[in-house]
């Protein structure tokens, strides 16, 4: 391929921005040839309409990536459970009565109780209080501590909360505390990305949910490494993707300062920290649906974990607590391309490959 | 024919459609022709039409159950792409204007709410906000052991910032710092097992005016895939562009700014 005249190349850019009660890195690479989304952009017009191709404007990366922050700020501001000004916390102060939302927040929290449902209540946006009681009420990056003044209501579920789609207003049948983390990070996620899609090739880190568009450096599919649960800098897989999101929820952030072998997801079922799996890791086609499962399949295991998955056509990869890795069917590991080769699990729905706990390896 | 659910009348017009039709062929006459092909043409629909509403009721029969198991389940997928669509059309801003202007909010809420985070153990301003807050929660004797627990990694993590620095025990001086800031533009460091972040913070007038990032040098390539007993596939070095599941960096933040902060305070 020749190279476009009209292409002018986008020099790589990196900004990171505290923001989210984490670091958010963007960087978006320079053109290449291989960047084809953009490339077949140009032709098509200067097919159409060669006249007008010189006008074209080349989007302004730093616009665009300062557009992309400010989403982040944005849905921080309104989905935020530490600060009592948030949307979200005002929303909460309103119990019985249908509130009109914004529509950020009416869609994070219907996006939010779709995937409620489909987990059988693994995922539930209403465990909010449980996370306060337990010690997670400190932002992280600022350190700001909130203390919200709600009655404990003992079962509160995702079923407490009503929306309704016509007037856009949020129904609270009980008093709770909601809490939008991950879904509200994974759609700030989203919205940068689409405000970075007309540069192509470009990556979103956000604490380690990330979402990875185009290609890297080189003209590959971005390669994304997996924490090892139980090594700082050790990785325990690492994948090619192009254009979807990759979301890891594990159990070695956040430890909780009221329990000696807490972690910051609870099993909304149990009201306690889940301990069927170590680190789950999503990868689908938007953050905000990928990093809600990653908390679900977390909750549920291995087992039932990797059978959302499958159901709902995302891939995963659950490690135990015995460090032993089940995987959806279309996950397909970076370094390994043939080790689709993977032993079939007795467990039946989940593939298992052989892990540190020393069990049989698999077929070579 | 008798399955065709268009019952004995429909067969009577058909017929006689039909049978007009061939009649009038048959009288040569060019007016007349016309008129048949069109009888013809008739009753050949009339057939097409029976057989479809049969088939139409068939493909009713199974899709039925079908189109109700896809509205029980929605696809999670399209949801969440709708979701981004809704809110991206809805037009929180369009101008750069308006994003700077949120952000610049953000930064200042961040500065107003860094102070306190960066004075870990400063038992005078936490132990009034904890009795101030406790009135409305439900568990009063809770609030305080866990609060300095919660606290605990900033405070434990803070002199291993320092011991970089020559500064030394960050929490009585910080308790005072809030004036102690000398006017200028700091820089700290912060490290973390995927790399490094410089942090730097503005005083002026004695006040934290700014605080962002200058420098985020992350190394992902030194990472070694843990390597699972069993696995005998011969790896090339490994080179990841990002990390799934990294979030140490917050930490490595977090000391670069106390890193920063302890620079202001003339050390």
């Amino acid at each position: 391929m020749t190279k476009n005249p009209y292409v002018r190349t986008v020099p790589p850019y990196l900004r990171t921005v505290p923001v989210m009660g984490t670091l958010v890195t963007i960087q978006v690479v320079g053109h290449g040839p291989e960047a084809p989304q953009r490339a077949e952009r140009i032709s098509e017009k200067q097919e159409h309409d060669p006249q007008r191709v010189p006008d074209w404007e080349e989007p302004d990366c730093e616009e665009a990536v300062d557009r992309a922050f400010a989403w982040f700020h944005r849905i921080e501001a309104c989905c935020t459970r530490f600060d009592p000004r948030s949307e979200l916390m005002q929303l909460t102060a309103r119990i019985g009565v249908p509130v009109p939302v914004s529509s950020i927040l009416f869609e994070a929290l219907q996006f939010a109780l779709a995937v409620a449902e489909q987990s059988g209540g693994a995922f539930d946006p209403t465990v909010g209080h449980g996370m306060e009681t337990r010690g997670f009420n400190r932002e992280y990056l600022s350190g700001r501590v909130v203390r919200s003044a709600l009655e404990p209501a003992a079962s509160v579920t995702y079923r407490d909360v009503r929306l309704d789609p016509d007037s856009r207003t949020v129904l609270l049948l009980r008093p709770l505390l909601l809490d939008l983390g991950g879904v509200a990070k994974g759609l700030a996620i989203d919205m940068a990305a689409r405000e970075l899609a007309a540069f192509g090739n470009f990556a979103i880190d956000a604490g380690g949910d990330l979402y990875l568009g185009g290609c890297n450096r080189d003209g590959a599919p971005w390669s994304v490494g997996i924490r090892h649960p139980r090594g700082d800098s050790e990785l325990i897989d690492s994948l090619r993707v192009s254009g979807c999101a990759v979301c890891t929820s594990g159990d070695y952030e956040r430890r909780s300062a009221s329990e000696v072998d807490g972690h910051h997801i609870l099993d909304p079922r149990t009201g306690s920290s889940a301990h069927a799996a170590v680190s789950a890791t999503v990868v689908a086609p938007t953050a905000m649906l990928a990093d809600a499962l990653a908390t679900a399949a977390f909750v549920l295991g291995p087992a039932d974990g990797i059978r959302l998955l499958e159901r709902l056509g995302v891939d995963g990869l659950i490690i135990s607590p015995a460090i032993e890795r089940f995987t959806t069917r279309g996950m397909c590991s970076d370094d390994t391309p043939g080790s689709a080769a993977i032993l079939s699990d007795a467990q039946g729905a989940a593939h298992h490959r052989s892990g540190d706990s020393g069990r049989p390896g698999r077929a070579v | 024919m008798k399955d065709l659910p268009i019952g004995k009348r429909g067969l009577i017009s058909l017929a006689v459609a039909l049978a007009l039709g061939i009649t009038v062929i048959i009288v040569d006459s060019r007016w007349t022709l016309l008129v048949g092909v069109t009888f013809v043409l008739l009753a050949t629909g009339m057939l097409i039409g029976a057989r479809a509403a049969r088939s139409r009721q068939q493909y009713h029969f199974i899709a039925e159950p079908e189109f109700t198991r896809e509205k029980i389940s929605p696809n999670l997928v399209v949801l969440s792409s709708a979701a981004v669509l809704a809110i991206y059309s809805a037009g929180y801003f369009r101008t750069r204007a308006a994003a700077n202007r949120l952000i610049e909010q953000a930064a200042q809420q961040r500065i107003a709410a860094l102070a306190p985070v960066n004075a870990p153990p400063s038992p005078p301003e936490i132990k009034p906000n904890q009795a101030a807050t406790p009135s409305g929660t439900p568990t009063p004797a809770e609030p305080p052991r866990k609060k300095l627990a919660t606290r605990a990694p900033a405070t434990a993590r803070a002199p291993k910032a320092a011991s970089d620095s020559p500064a030394d025990p960050s929490a009585p001086r910080q308790q005072a710092s809030q004036s102690g800031y000398k006017d200028g533009t700091y820089l700290g460091w912060g490290s973390c097992p995927h790399g490094d972040i410089q942090a730097g913070v503005i005083i002026k007038r004695g006040q934290i005016v700014d605080v962002g990032i200058t420098q985020c040098l992350t190394r992902y390539s030194c990472s070694v895939i843990k390597r699972l007993p069993g696995e005998v596939l011969d790896r090339q070095s490994v080179n990841v562009d990002v990390v799934s599941g990294a979030t140490e960096s917050v930490y490595a933040f977090h000391d670069a700014v106390a890193q920063a902060l302890s620079k202001a305070q003339g050390q």
